[in-house]
């Protein structure tokens, strides 16, 4: 079984950028893809048990909740404390990142991310 | 040993709208999935091209997919979305309503187009599929141009570069 990575943005187009630049790793079966556009609903399931993850890439801007908070949520419960969560954004301000440090967020991506860093860290954090 | 079950071919493609209708481009093809940005209008093109852009240095042609299709064009809004796809080794940009999922099909759920008479030609919908509620075309970009015209979007392409060195 491949590691589950989950993709949560409100943008389909990053979510298809994602994927298309993760293709390799998604055919080969080293990954799992699973994308959300709702934050909202990632939570739920989440929180009921019904989705899990290895690693969560996560938008801050959304509009039903923010990235940062959704981190937080999903870092207070005990299944998913250690788990990695990596960070979307378009600006990366040294007080957002200080807020994502508090959280305890493995890294920050700045869109538009290339394939290639995108690639790389999945493999980096994953360890595959 | 036992015998390994034949596993159903899936090939995956990029999906998205123009207004109602919802395209597939086999995802091999796509280079790369941008947001709306300023497209330079070159002259004496046709209509549909809607001129090129420049994307960290490389000139690429872009070709409104609405104007292509006979259909009316439209402003961009925040959805608007311009798909980098491959074709005969010329990047071409194709600008879309929105982008919608990478959708992974069995090769035996696609059904042959429906003809309509030799009169019309829409020989680049190279297959139909539904997806829950919608019937996805999918494209083959090759047939959407005219062996000339992809000469002349590389020439755009060449002559932008050479102008701008």
């Amino acid at each position: 079984m491949g590691k589950r990575v989950i993709i949560v943005d409100d943008s389909r187009a990053v979510i298809a950028t994602a994927e298309l630049a993760l293709d390799e790793m998604i055919s080969s079966g080293v990954i799992e893809f699973k994308s959300y556009l709702n934050p909202l609903e990632l939570l739920e399931a989440l929180q009921n048990g019904s989705d899990n993850f290895d690693l969560l890439i996560s938008d801050v801007n959304m509009p039903q909740l923010n990235g940062l908070e959704l981190a937080r949520s999903i870092k207070a419960d005990v299944r998913y404390k250690t788990k990695p969560i990596i960070v979307l954004t378009t600006e990366s301000s040294n007080e957002m990142k200080m807020v994502g440090k508090e959280i305890g967020v493995t890294g920050w991506m700045v869109k538009p991310f290339s394939d290639d860093k995108l690639v790389k860290s999945i493999k980096m954090v994953l360890g595959v | 040993m036992e015998p390994k079950t034949s596993q159903s071919r899936k090939e995956r493609y990029l999906t998205f709208f123009l207004g109602e209708e919802q395209y597939g481009i086999a995802i091999d093809r796509i280079k790369e999935i941008i947001a709306m940005m300023k497209v330079t209008f070159v002259p004496k093109t046709p209509n549909y091209m809607r001129g090129v852009i420049n994307l960290r240095g490389s000139i690429i042609p872009v070709v409104d997919t609405r104007l292509r299709f006979g259909m009316e064009q439209r402003e961009a809004d925040m959805h608007t979305t311009i798909i980098i796809v491959e074709v005969e080794k010329v990047n071409i940009g194709f600008i879309v309503d929105r982008v919608e999922e990478v959708a992974s099909i069995d090769a035996a759920q696609l059904s042959a187009p429906p003809k309509f008479g030799s009169h019309i030609d829409i020989d680049f919908i190279c297959a139909m599929v539904q997806i829950e509620e919608n019937v996805v075309m999918i494209l083959d970009v090759l047939k959407l141009f005219e062996a000339d015209e992809l000469v002349s979007l590389e020439e755009i392409q060449k002559t932008q570069i050479s102008e701008g060195e």
